[in-house]
């Protein structure tokens, strides 16, 4: 069984309930206070305690182990088999951190920018950011389930009631999309469930009745179980990432939606997060043999978002398309099962958090001098504003995958997994990198580079210190991980290790705990998720 | 020695408070409303012991009472309750307590109304206690019979109704059919007919047991096990008897149509009382005499039910997305969902049903919640009508923020107890009815579609400068019973384990009686 590291004995207190729900006290507090210049200050005050509070996380993890770590498990339902069960692993940890370093980014962010409100903005996105943080962090199946609807609901009210227009039918058109795939995704936990149940019935494990990812990972399934879990897992996480063909809410959604929602969306990865925690773990047969189907739509979601996204003429439905695009590489790069492809893509959400986020912060910044986003109304605006456009231009690079930034890091091992699953695709995804620089830098040119054509783009202020603020974390970041990505890869491997141990044995039907293993939870073993055979 | 008689003080508090009222003057209504709210809440208070009180590791039925009736007829006043009557009881005291607080605002007549109010709810109560099949059956009609005067004096008409002109017309025989345009009048009658051809049709059933077991009694307990004596063709007859007769009131498929028209027509508190635990007594009958008495032939039938419950699911949900009318959106809503209780029962195991009775609930709550909310936007406001209302959001922060958890509860989102039965029943039904939970879980999708569109409607978008004088519910008596209803759903949600224990105890039994044929037990080994 996988190894659990508990808080209690890595850093003495319950480090992850606190960095958890601290957005959600915060959000309890600006309730209860009315006014708001404090609500501003709590805000703040609350964002950046929950980033500081994640960074021991970064620096106390144990490296190159897939260990649980951090863990904190109490009963909640025992008769069901449902207990309050979190922990982060090399998968989940780097997540929590960017998660909470969004939420920082955003509050400086709004703070200049949203005036109507402020309360209720902050209330929204602090309940937001304390479901995201719980469905990071959940090791239980329902717990995670719970974490993951209730992000619903912060979530319709942040698109209706600050976003833009278009807004009535992207929020609801989000709400319904996402709840179609997680009650889909509801069969296949109980699905999860149930054979855990048979199971542990027929060799007196206990407990029977379980919802805890460790217990569900030690039960044997056969293929075509697997196949039927896999499914309708998908549906759940395809409608998130979102994966092609289930992509039509987000070009509305971040179209429609306030900036601090189009940060959240594109930059927090939980569709393909859920892919690698729960669908890849528990279903590793169904996902071999699934292979060829998953990585096709993920070169469809590479081609058709960068095909589309060469065509637009509005910069927030460019990135939307663009971000569906590299969504397709993240997909490519994780279903490609191969031990770089996994590191690829987990590396990838990370840069895609602190890329697309960057992107869309600064198509807030210039939401907020000229009030619109069509391309066709910028030009010229390096002659004004020098520091914008550098900072964009870094972003930008990022995305692209320029080496030196974060972005060549992860699309390397993508494609160099991809071509290990089947050179074909990584011949098309390669094909994939090249469309992305063009629409990018088409743009640029179009908005950036060259005269000033429209007399209101004169007289722009550069990036003010709120902005800034925003910017310079984000590209410092981006040339860490672009030169120095040994700690964050490190942090990881060892989570990537074992899954693509488990991905790769032949069969799961003999694996798992021998006949007469009654009691107990068997003792920890070390590293692996399961002995090797 | 209050244990001895719990049941009794459940059952006969609102009743003694509808005695005294009667000899109030209609004019005192501090003191009807008082005497009123301390009855109920008597009950209420009892109820919550009753929860905790319950012994779940001994099961069976707890706190008996009996006393004898007719000995030449053999009925006796026999009360108990096993872990299925539980929470069904609290959720009746529950309602009538909010419902009284609820209904605080009507001053015509208001005696009278309270009157039929906490008879109604004495009666469902005794239902849920009754051991007796006599009795059981008894309360079952004194509980219809209250809304014929609830709706018909104290209802309010439909939209469709009001605006049409040609009174001739509207209130002539022809236009029974038109559906969305019925007066209170229409609608307390058509409620009323359908309800006791329902209780007839079971009552034959009942008739039909007694004679054929030879045994002179009404007793449910001593009548149980004797399924063996009858023939299969009576059997099964008397099943569908009790099934059908009692399935109208849940209300099952086809024989639902009652149900939207009433509780459109209903005031907030009987709509509350009625979608919350009327519509329970049907299934709660069909488990407590179908399934304890004639296990076997249960077993034989449960797949029609599996069958009929996709109807309610999908043409409850799918008719509520088109209606204009707050309270037929939601009244189609419950009907809806009762269709997952039929799922569950349908099912036949452990987590199955155990998550069907506590869904039962958990829908009381949520389906109380929102109606109670209906009636409040309807007092203010005098219409139902949803295109004509819109932006009240602003104005009435508590009502929608209030609005939101009911949504959440219908829909079945994680942390409210609604989840937990919702979990449990699909669960329980997969493996026997895969086809079923995913349509069940489809309707979830479709729930949230119509109560979205519903929310959007009354609370999102522009006002209408007409209801600039709307107020919020700010006094404690118009949030006391939105905030017990919403603790309930939410704390149960996170802690729910005593009801789960408590329900399993009392499905066990029922289950091992159906499944001791020495067929395959499915998932069992819960609580």
């Amino acid at each position: 069984m996988m190894q659990e590291t508990f808080a209690a004995q890595q850093i003495g207190f319950s480090l992850l309930t606190l960095v958890t729900f601290l957005p959600l006290a915060g959000a309890v507090l600006i309730w209860a206070i009315r006014d708001t210049g404090w609500a501003w200050r709590i805000g703040l005050g609350v964002a950046a305690a929950d980033f500081l509070l994640s960074l021991p996380l970064f620096f106390m993890f144990t490296l190159d182990s897939a260990a649980m770590q951090f863990v904190e498990r109490y009963p909640w339902i025992p008769s069901l088999g449902i207990s309050y069960h979190i922990g982060v692993d090399g998968i989940s940890m780097l997540f929590v951190v960017l998660t909470s370093m969004l939420g920082l980014l955003i509050v400086v962010y709004s703070q200049g920018v949203v005036t109507e409100r402020v309360r209720g903005y902050l209330m929204a996105l602090f309940a937001l950011q304390t479901t995201m943080l719980g469905v990071f962090v959940s090791l239980d199946l329902v717990l995670f389930f719970l974490f993951w609807e209730l992000m619903l609901i912060p979530s319709y009210f942040m698109i209706r009631l600050w976003g833009g227009e278009g807004r009535e039918y992207a929020s609801i058109k989000y709400v319904l999309y996402t709840l179609l795939g997680s009650v889909l995704m509801l069969v296949g936990i109980v699905i999860l469930y149930l054979q855990h149940y048979h199971f542990a019935s027929a060799h007196n494990i206990s407990p029977a009745l379980s919802f805890d990812l460790m217990d569900l990972l030690r039960t044997p399934m056969a293929l075509n179980v697997q196949i039927v879990v896999f499914v309708f897992l998908f549906f759940g996480f395809a409608f998130k990432t979102p994966l092609v063909p289930f992509h039509t809410w987000m070009p509305d959604v971040l179209l429609a939606g306030p900036i601090a929602m189009s940060v959240i969306l594109a930059g927090i990865k939980l569709g393909t997060f859920g892919f690698v925690r729960f669908s890849l773990p528990l279903a590793p047969d169904a996902s071999r043999e699934l292979l060829p189907i998953l990585m096709v739509l993920g070169l469809i979601g590479i081609l058709y978002g960068a095909y589309i996204a060469l065509m637009q003429a509005d910069l927030r439905k460019l990135l939307a398309y663009s971000s569906i695009s590299h969504l397709g590489y993240v997909a490519l790069g994780i279903f490609a099962l191969t031990y770089q492809g996994i590191q690829g893509g987990l590396i990838q959400m990370i840069n895609l958090g602190i890329t697309t986020a960057g992107l869309f912060f600064f198509a807030g910044f210039l939401w907020n001098r000229r009030q619109t986003l069509t391309i066709a109304e910028f030009g010229g605006l390096a002659k004004g504003m020098p520091l914008l456009a550098t900072f964009f231009l870094i972003i930008i690079f990022s995305s692209i995958g320029l080496p030196g930034t974060n972005g060549f890091i992860g699309e390397f091992l993508i494609l160099f997994g991809a071509f290990k699953a089947h050179w074909v695709y990584g011949a098309v995804g390669v094909l994939g990198v090249i469309l992305g620089a063009a629409y990018l830098l088409w743009f640029y040119e179009q908005a950036v580079f060259g005269k000033v054509t429209k007399p209101a783009n004169e007289g722009l202020r550069d990036l003010g210190a709120r902005e800034l603020a925003v910017a310079l974390p984000l590209v410092a970041l981006i040339f860490w991980i672009g030169v120095y990505p040994s700690p964050f890869l490190h942090r990881i491997n060892g989570s990537v290790e074992a899954l693509h141990a488990r991905l790769n044995r032949t069969s799961t039907m003999a694996a798992g705990l021998q006949p007469g293993a009654a009691g107990a939870i068997a003792p920890p073993v070390p590293a692996a998720y399961e002995e090797p055979r | 020695m209050l244990d001895q008689h719990l049941l009794s003080i459940i059952l006969f508090a609102p009743f003694v408070g509808a005695i005294v009222l009667i000899f109030v003057s209609g004019e005192r209504l501090t003191l009807v409303r008082t005497i009123a709210a301390v009855s109920s809440f008597v009950s209420f208070a009892a109820s919550a012991y009753l929860l905790y009180a319950f012994d779940y590791g001994r099961g069976g039925f707890q706190f008996l009472e009996q006393y004898e009736w007719s000995k030449d007829l053999g009925i006796s006043f026999f009360l108990g309750v096993d872990g299925v009557a539980v929470p069904l009881v609290l959720a009746s005291s529950v309602l009538l307590f909010a419902g009284i607080f609820v209904s605080w605002r009507i001053v015509d007549r208001a005696r009278e109304f309270y009157i039929f109010l906490l008879i109604l709810a004495s009666a469902t109560i005794g239902v849920y206690v009754s051991l007796d099949l006599f009795f059981l059956y008894f309360f079952y009609e004194m509980s219809v019979l209250p809304m014929y005067p609830l709706l018909g004096v104290w209802g309010s008409h439909t939209k469709g109704y009001l605006e049409m002109k040609d009174t001739a017309k509207r209130d002539s025989l022809a236009f029974i059919f038109n559906f969305a345009s019925n007066s209170k009048e229409y609608a307390a009658m058509k409620l009323t007919l359908f309800l006791s051809a329902g209780a007839v049709v079971a009552l034959l059933g009942i008739l039909l047991t007694y004679v054929g077991t030879g045994l002179h009694t009404f007793n449910l307990l001593e009548l149980q096990g004797h399924e063996q004596q009858f023939t299969p063709f009576l059997r099964s007859a008397i099943w569908l008897l009790l099934f059908f007769g009692f399935a109208s009131i849940a209300p099952l498929w086809p024989m639902h149509s009652w149900s939207p028209v009433g509780h459109a027509a209903a005031p907030a508190a009987v709509s509350m009382l009625h979608a919350g635990v009327l519509m329970k007594l049907g299934h709660f009958s069909i488990i407590r005499v179908g399934y304890w008495l004639f296990p076997q032939t249960t077993k034989e039938w449960a797949f029609l039910i599996a069958i009929l419950c996709v109807f309610s699911i999908i043409y409850g949900g799918l008719v509520a997305f088109f209606q204009r009318d707050t309270k037929y959106v939601i009244g189609y809503s419950s009907s809806s969902h009762m269709g997952y209780i039929f799922l569950g029962m349908a099912a036949l195991n452990m987590i199955s049903m155990t998550g069907a009775v506590l869904y039962m609930f958990a829908h009381a709550l949520a389906t109380g919640m929102l109606f109670a909310m209906a009636g409040f936007v309807y007092d203010q406001t005098h219409t139902r009508d949803i295109p004509s209302l819109g932006g009240l959001g602003r104005i009435m922060p508590f009502i929608m923020g209030a609005f939101v958890i009911g949504v959440m509860a219908s829909v079945g989102l994680p942390g409210t107890v609604n989840f937990i039965g919702e979990l449990m029943i699909l669960s329980g039904s997969w493996e026997q009815y895969p086809v079923q939970t995913v349509i069940a879980v489809v309707g979830i999708v479709i729930t949230l579609a119509y109560l979205m569109r519903m929310f959007m409607g009354l609370f999102l978008g522009e006002m209408d400068p007409k209801w600039a004088h709307v107020r919020d519910a700010s006094p404690i008596i118009d949030r006391l019973p939105l905030l017990i209803m919403i603790f309930g759903s939410l704390y149960f949600g996170l802690f729910p384990t005593q009801f789960i224990h408590v329900i399993s105890s009392g499905v066990q039994p029922i289950l091992e009686q159906i499944h001791s044929a020495g067929a395959v037990a499915a998932a069992g080994g819960g609580g």
